[in-house]
């Protein structure tokens, strides 16, 4: 399968100011009486463009530094601050606001709702942000469903598609809100390895669009094709 | 490996607790409606402690004011078969209420202190002695006074007596009487009773045998008949003598009719049960799933599964009907206490039925695991790679229904989103469906079930054309002279006299009623004729038969029917029948002269009809005064009922009786909402990463509460729907059954506009039910949902 995306011409890189800055970020998960130290100060930054793989074995806080980053746990101690934004500050429904406008999440397991068509699923976002008219909301849809290699299947339900399928329509979700900033936690850790290697082409052309992609992986194959590769054991950054 | 799984019998419920404790409280409701069969049996246990406790009479013997010496009062306690004997002079009469005047009866009771039968229960103050009256506990609302304070009693002659309170009494009989007459009950002397009736003597005499059959007490009659005759100046029983039978007490049908009712409820509010615990089995073990994959993948046998599972099941439902039991004795108790205060005027004790706490026991134990093994058999047979799945299955979307409600694109995304969410759980919703179902058509036959008993008492009502009733039934009767004064009383347009009577005919009581040949009353003759004038010169022994007692003697027009009066057998020829439902369709109507005959009463009646000028209320409210004090001064102790009053009275009691019994409706409406708030906790407990998910790509808080709401209202909606024809089959029956039991015929009425409060009452209560699992839903934090479901 080939993904049908028209690559623009080479985007310049340029130096910019840091998208991503995690200073002295703990995270302690509390079950009952026991506590978990997931992350024990991390101190990360991402510039805007970047492609960032975060690597590290089971239970190392890759996904807990992706969780920091998008919100969606909050760190113990230590500050997050995303383009500009101090989300760590930020309140559930004010975080869930700049999620919607900020970030594309592609999750592992799709995450698609069942009983919305890819069109639905992928303009999502832009309804839960009330941004523009339902007809541009389904134009932004469509477009990125062709972006990804679906404009044929606008209305094809999650389960007359193929797993691959299903995160390209994922992925069109993430681009809904046109985001600087696309987090995917292994997001090829469901697909097969074809498959796999078609989604990340994709993610590979987002970022030659300037968009900045931090993705988590087990895959060292994958991992070594981003510009940068972070490696989290234990709960701390142990190298680049 | 056994002493494993029986551990992860009980860690499966103490994991979960939230589900568990859910699930306890649904299988709780369950059984607690179990518990409602035992109110008719612990009712009646109370009503036969207060029939022993009052020593209610075997055998009651009306006749006009007859004085008897307390030796001949000991003679007839004497008489064969007699256990106990109590003589009383009871007095039509009225009181004042500040202005205004309200029926009222005295009953003179000789000793307060060695009462035989029929005992007047002091339940605080002292026992009355002369000028003093006992007010009945059950006369709240139309007199409130208490100890010392004064009430004024109207005697014959317009005389008027200012009477201390001395306490409060209650009598099984009397206190029942007030209630459903609408009299104020007092109870005093026999002297005091004397004053206002103008006359002394005892006019209700009321005996305990030792052989309570019906021949036995129909001898024992005979005798008192025989011993009254030959020894004072009684002449007939003015009415057929009431004889008891064994175990009944007074009420006993209508409560029996009402639990008859109430039961239909009940079996109503188990299948909502049922259905609701099978539901909440099925998810139980449907979440089960992956651990049920995981135990087969390491040897687990299906048969051993199994087990575990039944055993969880069996757990909860012994959690579930401890509390059910307890709930469900509460819920009896009360249904108890409610109808034997607000129907019997006694405060039944708290009370348990073992019968129906063991039926409770067994069917909440066994319910439970017969309920999940469906579901067990399925998580069983799903193969172990399936059930392993990491990715749960896509479920939903690709059916017709499916189709249909992607079609509601003008809905906001959240309502598309939480309407198309339904058919995820296809089971589930469809138990829901049904519960909600169940309540809506509960609410819509109880409604359908007030306007038929409502339009039905109007329209019984409305066949009388007449304005007020006087009636004496133990005082003097009315004769020519009672006559002539209420002819020409102010106000009085036309009046009608009318002799009525108790009868017995193949063992029923009926009402006879004798009238003019084009009396007020409709005479909707269905078949045959009405009898004519000139069999009313003839004193013809006639009858016209209302249909319910025709149905009862199996007769028809042309027969001849036998029916026993208060002065022995007499045969009638039955020459028309009417559809009247008036006496419960229980009456015999015959011309006046026939019934003067039959009763041996040529020149007296015992009621007369009166139209007043106008159908004025005010102007008949004071024609009936003037009546009152015309025939008081005369000497006559007459009751009266205005029929405006009387109707719109017994119109509001009615309806009060269908709200009584429609309040078990809620039960079957708590179930429903149970159902539903089960269902959506479950939906959003099963969604918690999709919820997470949501929240990722910026849906509000708002957002999740509308999108399960929408799912919420939408199986309501539907569940609605769906007890439409629910409803008016329930209306149905219950109209059947009405007829059965009270031998009415019920208009059967289905007012468009019930449903549009069922409807309304569903979508409000669903909003309100929604709101716990609503909360819960928006309150999940993104991080914690997505790691934890």
């Amino acid at each position: 399968m080939t993904a049908t995306l028209s690559v623009e011409a080479a985007v310049e890189r340029t130096i910019r100011e840091p998208l991503i800055e995690l200073e002295g970020v703990v995270k302690i998960y509390r079950t009952g009486k026991l506590e978990y130290p997931a992350l024990r100060g991390v101190d990360l930054t991402i510039d805007g463009g970047q492609m960032v793989a975060v690597v590290g074995p089971s239970g190392s806080g890759k996904t807990t530094i992706m969780n920091m980053i998008t919100g969606i746990d909050r760190p113990t101690a230590g500050s997050v601050v995303v383009d500009g934004q101090q989300i760590d500050e930020l309140s559930e429904e004010q975080l869930a606001v700049w999620r919607g406008g900020n970030v594309g999440i592609v999750f592992q397991f799709f995450q698609l709702l069942p009983t919305l068509t890819a069109v639905e699923n992928a303009m999502l976002p832009l309804d839960f942000a009330r941004k523009g008219s339902k007809r541009a909301r389904f134009e932004t849809a469509r477009h990125n469903l062709e972006l990804v290699g679906l404009g044929d299947k606008l209305h094809h339900l999650p389960a007359e598609l193929s797993g691959g399928e299903q995160q390209r329509v994922a992925i069109a979700r993430a681009l809904a809100p046109d985001p600087k900033l696309i987090i995917g936690d292994e997001p090829t850790g469901n697909l097969d390895t074809q498959t796999a290697a078609d989604m990340f082409e994709l993610l590979e052309r987002l970022n030659d669009e300037g968009k900045t992609v931090v993705y988590v992986t087990h895959d060292l194959e994958l991992a070594a094709r981003a510009g940068r590769v972070v490696t989290i054991r234990d709960g701390l950054v142990v190298g680049e | 490996m056994a002493s494993t799984l029986v551990k992860k019998s009980v860690t499966d419920l103490t994991r979960r607790r939230a589900r568990a404790v859910f699930a306890i409280l649904t299988l709780a409701i369950a059984v607690a409606s179990i518990g409602i069969f035992a109110a008719a049996p612990l009712m009646d246990r109370a009503m036969q402690d207060e029939v022993r406790a009052s020593r209610l009479a075997d055998l009651t013997l009306q006749t006009k004011p007859l004085v008897v010496s307390k030796e001949q009062l000991e003679a007839l306690r004497r008489l064969p078969n007699v256990t106990g004997m109590q003589a009383l002079s009871v007095v039509q009469t009225r009181v004042w209420i500040g202005e205004r005047r309200q029926k009222a009866i005295v009953v003179g009771v000789p000793d307060y202190a060695r009462q035989q039968v029929d005992r007047v229960a002091i339940t605080s103050g002292t026992a009355p002695r002369a000028g003093t009256v006992l007010t009945d506990v059950q006369n709240g609302g139309r007199y409130d006074g208490g100890v010392g304070d004064r009430i004024r009693v109207l005697g014959v002659g317009d005389r008027s007596y200012a009477l201390r309170v001395s306490g409060v009494g209650r009598n099984l009989e009397w206190s029942q009487t007030g209630v459903n007459g609408d009299f104020v009950v007092l109870y005093s002397t026999p002297e005091t009773a004397a004053r206002v009736a103008g006359e002394p003597g005892y006019s209700l005499f009321a005996f305990r045998l030792s052989n309570t059959s019906t021949p036995a007490a129909n001898r024992t009659a005979a005798d008192i008949r025989g011993y009254l005759r030959a020894n004072t100046s009684f002449t007939r029983f003015s009415d057929l003598p009431t004889i008891r039978e064994p175990g009944s007490y007074p009420g006993k049908e209508f409560f029996d009719q009402l639990a008859s009712l109430m039961n239909v409820f009940t079996v109503l509010a188990l299948l909502a049960a049922c259905v609701l615990v099978a539901n909440t089995m099925g998810t139980l073990i449907g979440e089960q799933r992956r651990e049920i994959g995981m135990m087969k993948a390491i040897g687990g046998r299906r048969r051993q599964i199994r087990r575990l599972y039944l055993r969880t099941a069996l757990l909860l439902g012994g959690l579930g009907s401890v509390l059910g039991i307890v709930l469900g004795i509460a819920i009896a108790n009360m249904i108890v206490r409610f109808f034997g205060s607000t129907f019997f005027a006694i405060t039944p004790g708290w009370s348990i039925s073992v019968p129906v706490i063991v039926a409770s026991l067994v069917i909440g134990i066994l319910g439970p695991p017969l309920a999940a093994l469906p579901a067990i058999r399925r998580g069983t047979r799903v193969p172990v790679r399936e059930a392993l799945d990491e990715v749960p299955p896509l479920e939903g979307g690709v059916r017709a229904v499916d189709r249909l409600l992607r079609r509601l694109t003008f809905l906001p995304r959240t309502a598309q989103i939480g309407v198309r969410s339904v058919t995820r759980r296809t089971r589930r919703t469809i138990a829901t469906v049904i519960q909600i179902a169940l309540a809506v058509g509960t609410l819509v036959g109880v409604l359908a079930l007030m306007n038929s008993v409502t339009a039905t008492t109007e329209a019984a009502w409305n066949e009388l054309h007449y304005d007020v009733d006087l009636n004496t039934v133990v005082g003097k009767q009315l004769d020519a002279k009672a006559a002539r004064l209420i002819r020409t009383t102010p106000g009085v347009a036309v009046a009608q006299p009318v002799l009525m009577n108790t009868v017995k005919a193949a063992g029923k009581d009926a009402a006879a009623w004798g009238l003019s040949p084009q009396p007020m009353f409709e005479q909707k003759v269905v078949s045959g004729r009405w009898f004519s004038a000139s069999e009313e010169t003839a004193a013809a022994r006639v009858t016209v038969i209302a249909t319910n007692i025709a149905k009862e003697l199996g007769a028809d027009v042309g027969d001849t029917v036998s029916i026993r009066t208060a002065s022995g057998p007499r045969r009638l020829r039955v020459v028309g029948m009417t559809g009247t439902q008036m006496e419960n369709g229980l009456l015999f109507l015959t011309p006046l002269s026939t019934m003067r005959a039959l009763l041996d009463s040529p020149d007296t009646v015992n009621a007369y009809w009166v139209r007043t000028t106008t159908p004025d209320h005010a102007l008949i409210d004071r024609t009936t005064t003037a009546l009152e004090d015309r025939l008081a001064a005369a000497g006559y102790s007459i009751g009266t009922n205005i029929r405006y009053v009387d109707q719109a009275r017994n119109v509001d009691t009615n309806r009060q009786i269908s709200m009584a019994i429609g309040i078990l409706g809620f039960l079957i409406v708590a179930i429903s909402m149970v159902g539903l708030v089960n269902a959506i906790t479950m939906n959003v407990l099963e969604r918690t990463r999709e919820i997470g998910v949501l929240r990722c790509i910026g849906a509000r808080a708002r957002d999740i509460r509308r999108i399960f709401a929408a799912e919420g209202l939408a199986v309501s909606l539907a569940g609605w729907l769906l007890g439409i024809p629910v409803g008016y089959a329930f209306a149905r029956l219950l109209n059947w059954l009405l007829v059965e039991l009270v031998k009415i015929e019920f208009t059967f009425t289905f007012p468009p506009l019930n449903l549009l409060i069922a409807l309304v009452g569903t979508v409000v209560l669903a909003l309100l039910i929604m709101r716990l699992p609503l909360r819960r839903a928006v309150r999940l934090k993104p991080g914690k949902a997505l790691r934890n479901a």
